[in-house]
């Protein structure tokens, strides 16, 4: 078994460009053969039945992963984190499951063929479509990146722990240099990010170090540059110029606005400030949500509501509306929050009705997420990503303390933002509503989970309730309350902007427009 | 006549009488069925009647829906916390007998019932948990808690509780609540503000 037939790196290369790869196809070259499994396309993105994966790298399917050469690999539907041993590592997108069996994005592939073959030995062109197995080995696999509101975070995975040092070439590009690093196939091209922050990375091959060119989009903010371990990893966190300020900056003056002339145009609109707004229409397609007693779904209401309420805004404040569905479709719950995290969207509100059984139950409540304190370790290992802070220096343990300490303080910023919106958006909907106020709750909910920004679920009314079904059948009833979320999305946006200090007291646009609703 | 036998091929077998003795007696120690608990004295028993039937609480919804509330019930004994848990669950499937609400889905049926030795009770349902159950962060609430608190109140070995539906773990009941942890024991969902 050990005696591979492996095919040199220069070979694979004439290979793979002889080979046109269709969309849709992996080819696999390893032990002298050739296989190809087909993908399928899960929410925009490729993934290879896990089925397969155990047949190309001669393992086994259990009913939660698969095991492969000794290795298990622990998966759960719908989380991107991978359990292996004690450690943990991301995938770009979950794994999902269809007619019962999991469906992996493709680079679980490459790490399944990695747990056969040995780390460094697997290559993989992702444009081309091919997976190989190669004799050099190298160290730094592959590069993501994620934008969040204030920040954009680059992920170098690497095998082994490697120095590292951050040059400012010029005030639009960094380089990171990595001592000892070898590129894998996987970093042989540019990366086109272009978010606002980070126009490209570029990765090239140095005598004795890798170095990875960060092409900023015009003047640059604060940047933090540290490793983490256990996968091992380098990050690079660069700040939106605008955030910065926040920060103790060099030489920009604080944030502060300036007193505008009333005469002046409003040809520009504030760049900073409450921009995008997602809403979430509950359930659709497949997922009926609740249904009334007189047939009424809970998919088809919220869909109403949340397009009245997109309406509204669009029309009178002239912000960015950003909807998880504007028709009746599934929608993957975890997906929800992350149309909102690509948008950068700066709150997230799901708009749901209740039910109950047997129940007389009637009114409104909103909630806002609240976690249990047992966070599965790949949860954890994944919100510890999150946190931008360099810690070295301390040990391995007092690290991981500091981190999840600061991830509840992160967090708790959330929860503070969302227990308020939360509140406001509960307020407009007793003034407009004549039904029970049930007041602002706290749950875990699923799809709250992943929001980047601070998130809402509203129950607006009990389809369980006859009473109240028929309310939410009258054209009437929804557009009061898209009329009162809208209310409470203007006095959010109020107190927000002046929290950012971008509306001076008693004065501003939105207070106008609140104003003028009444 | 028989020689007389070796005085120590005598000791060795009274040694090994002894020995298997004992160790007879220790395994009937430990295969025994668990005997019935005092009445009356741990308080999670609720105070048992008698020696073949314990008195439990069972939590149902109350009729505006934002609170648990228990509901008596006397069950039998059984050998194990394992069986009498099944019980609990089988009673709340059944429905309250006061004017109190049912939570779980009357076609929903208990497929096994395990604890692990970290007080983790799971609870592995029908697929009518999830395709019969009317939806709503309320219900979902309701169904969540109402096995949880029944459960924990009862049970002193189970201190959290992980739902299971055919045997795996599920994302949620309807929508709404992240069901792939255990839950802790909560009894209202009243406002938090």
């Amino acid at each position: 078994m050990r005696k591979l037939s492996v095919i040199l790196v220069g070979m694979t290369a004439s290979l793979l460009l002889a080979h046109l790869a269709w969309p849709g196809e992996i080819e696999i070259l390893y032990e002298g053969q050739r296989k190809v499994v087909t993908t399928e396309l899960v929410s925009g993105r490729e993934y290879v039945p896990l089925a397969q994966v155990a047949k190309i790298t001669g393992g086994g399917v259990l009913r939660d992963g698969l095991r492969v050469n000794g290795v298990t690999f622990r998966l759960v539907e719908g989380e991107p984190g991978v359990v292996v041993g004690d450690t943990t590592f991301l995938l770009t997108a979950p794994p999902v499951k269809q007619r019962g069996a999991f469906w992996v994005p493709v680079e679980f592939l490459v790490r399944a063929l990695e747990a056969r073959y040995g780390e460094g030995r697997v290559y993989w062109n992702r444009s081309g479509g091919v997976v190989w197995l190669g004799k050099e080995r190298y160290n730094l696999r592959l590069l993501r990146h994620h934008a969040y509101p204030d920040y954009t975070r680059l992920v170098i995975e690497a095998l082994t722990p490697l120095n590292f040092r951050v040059q400012e070439d010029s005030n639009a590009q960094l380089s990171l240099r990595i001592e000892g690093g070898i590129l894998s196939p996987m970093l042989s091209e540019a990366v086109r990010i272009n978010d606002g922050v980070v126009e490209m990375v570029e990765p090239t091959q140095g005598q004795g170090e890798a170095i990875f060119r960060i092409h900023r989009d015009a003047f640059g903010g604060l940047t933090r540059t540290f490793a983490l371990n256990n996968p091992e990893r380098i990050v690079v966190d660069l700040y939106r110029a605008k955030a910065a300020a926040a920060q103790p900056p060099p030489e920009t003056p604080p944030a502060r606005p300036s007193p505008r002339a009333p005469s002046a145009a409003p040809a520009a609109p504030p760049v900073t400030g409450l921009r995008t707004i997602a809403i979430d229409p509950g359930h659709g397609g497949r997922d009926t949500g609740a249904i009334g007693p007189n047939g009424l779904q809970e998919k088809d209401v919220v869909l109403d509501i949340g397009l009245k309420l997109r309406r509204l805004i669009q029309e009178r404040l002239g912000i960015r509306v950003v909807m998880t569905r504007t028709e009746d479709v599934f929608v993957p719950l975890e997906e929800r929050t992350a149309i909102a995290n690509r948008a950068k969207a700066d709150f997230f509100i799901s708009i749901h009705v209740n039910a109950a059984h047997r129940s007389k139950a009637q009114g409104f409540e909103t909630y806002f997420l609240s976690r249990e304190p047992s966070d599965s370790s790949a949860r954890a290992s994944a919100i510890r990503e999150n946190l931008s802070v360099n810690l070295g220096g301390l040990r391995p343990k007092e690290e991981d303390a500091l981190r999840a300490i600061l991830w509840d303080m992160a967090n708790t910023l959330y929860l503070k933002e969302s227990s308020e919106l939360a509140q406001i958006l509960l307020d407009e909907l007793d003034k407009i509503l004549n039904v029970d106020n049930r007041g602002v709750k706290s749950a875990p909910f699923f799809v709250l989970m992943g929001a980047a920004m601070p998130a809402v679920l509203l129950e607006v009314a009990f389809i369980s309730n006859p009473k109240e079904e028929k309310n939410l059948q009258a054209e009437g009833y929804k557009d009061r309350v898209a009329e009162a979320l809208y209310a409470g999305i203007v006095r959010f946006k109020d107190r927000y902007e002046r929290r950012l200090g971008l509306v001076p007291p008693a004065s501003g646009r939105s207070v106008e427009t609140a104003k003028a609703k009444r | 006549m028989a020689p007389l036998p070796d005085r120590r091929l005598l000791l060795g077998l009274l040694f090994l009488v002894v020995v298997v003795g004992t160790l007879g007696f220790l395994l009937g120690r430990v295969l025994a069925p668990r005997p019935p608990e005092p009445p009356g004295s741990p308080v999670q028993d609720g105070g048992a009647v008698d020696a073949t039937t314990r008195r439990i609480r069972l939590f149902f919804a109350v009729p505006n829906a934002d609170r648990l509330q228990e509901e008596e019930r006397t069950i039998p004994r059984a050998a194990s916390i394992v069986e009498e848990a099944k019980r609990a669950v089988a009673e709340l499937i059944k429905g309250p007998q006061t004017d109190l609400n049912p939570t779980i889905p009357s076609a929903v049926g208990l497929l096994q019932l395990y604890v692990d030795g970290r007080g983790t009770a799971y609870v592995d349902f029908t697929r009518d948990l999830q395709t019969k159950h009317p939806g709503g962060t309320g219900g979902e609430l309701l169904t969540i808690y109402s096995i949880v608190d029944t459960l924990t109140a009862n049970f002193g070995e189970i201190q959290q509780v992980k739902l299971l539906v055919e045997g795996s773990e599920i994302l949620t009941l309807a929508g709404h609540i992240d069901t792939r942890r255990p839950f802790r024991p909560r009894y209202s969902f009243e406002r938090v503000r």
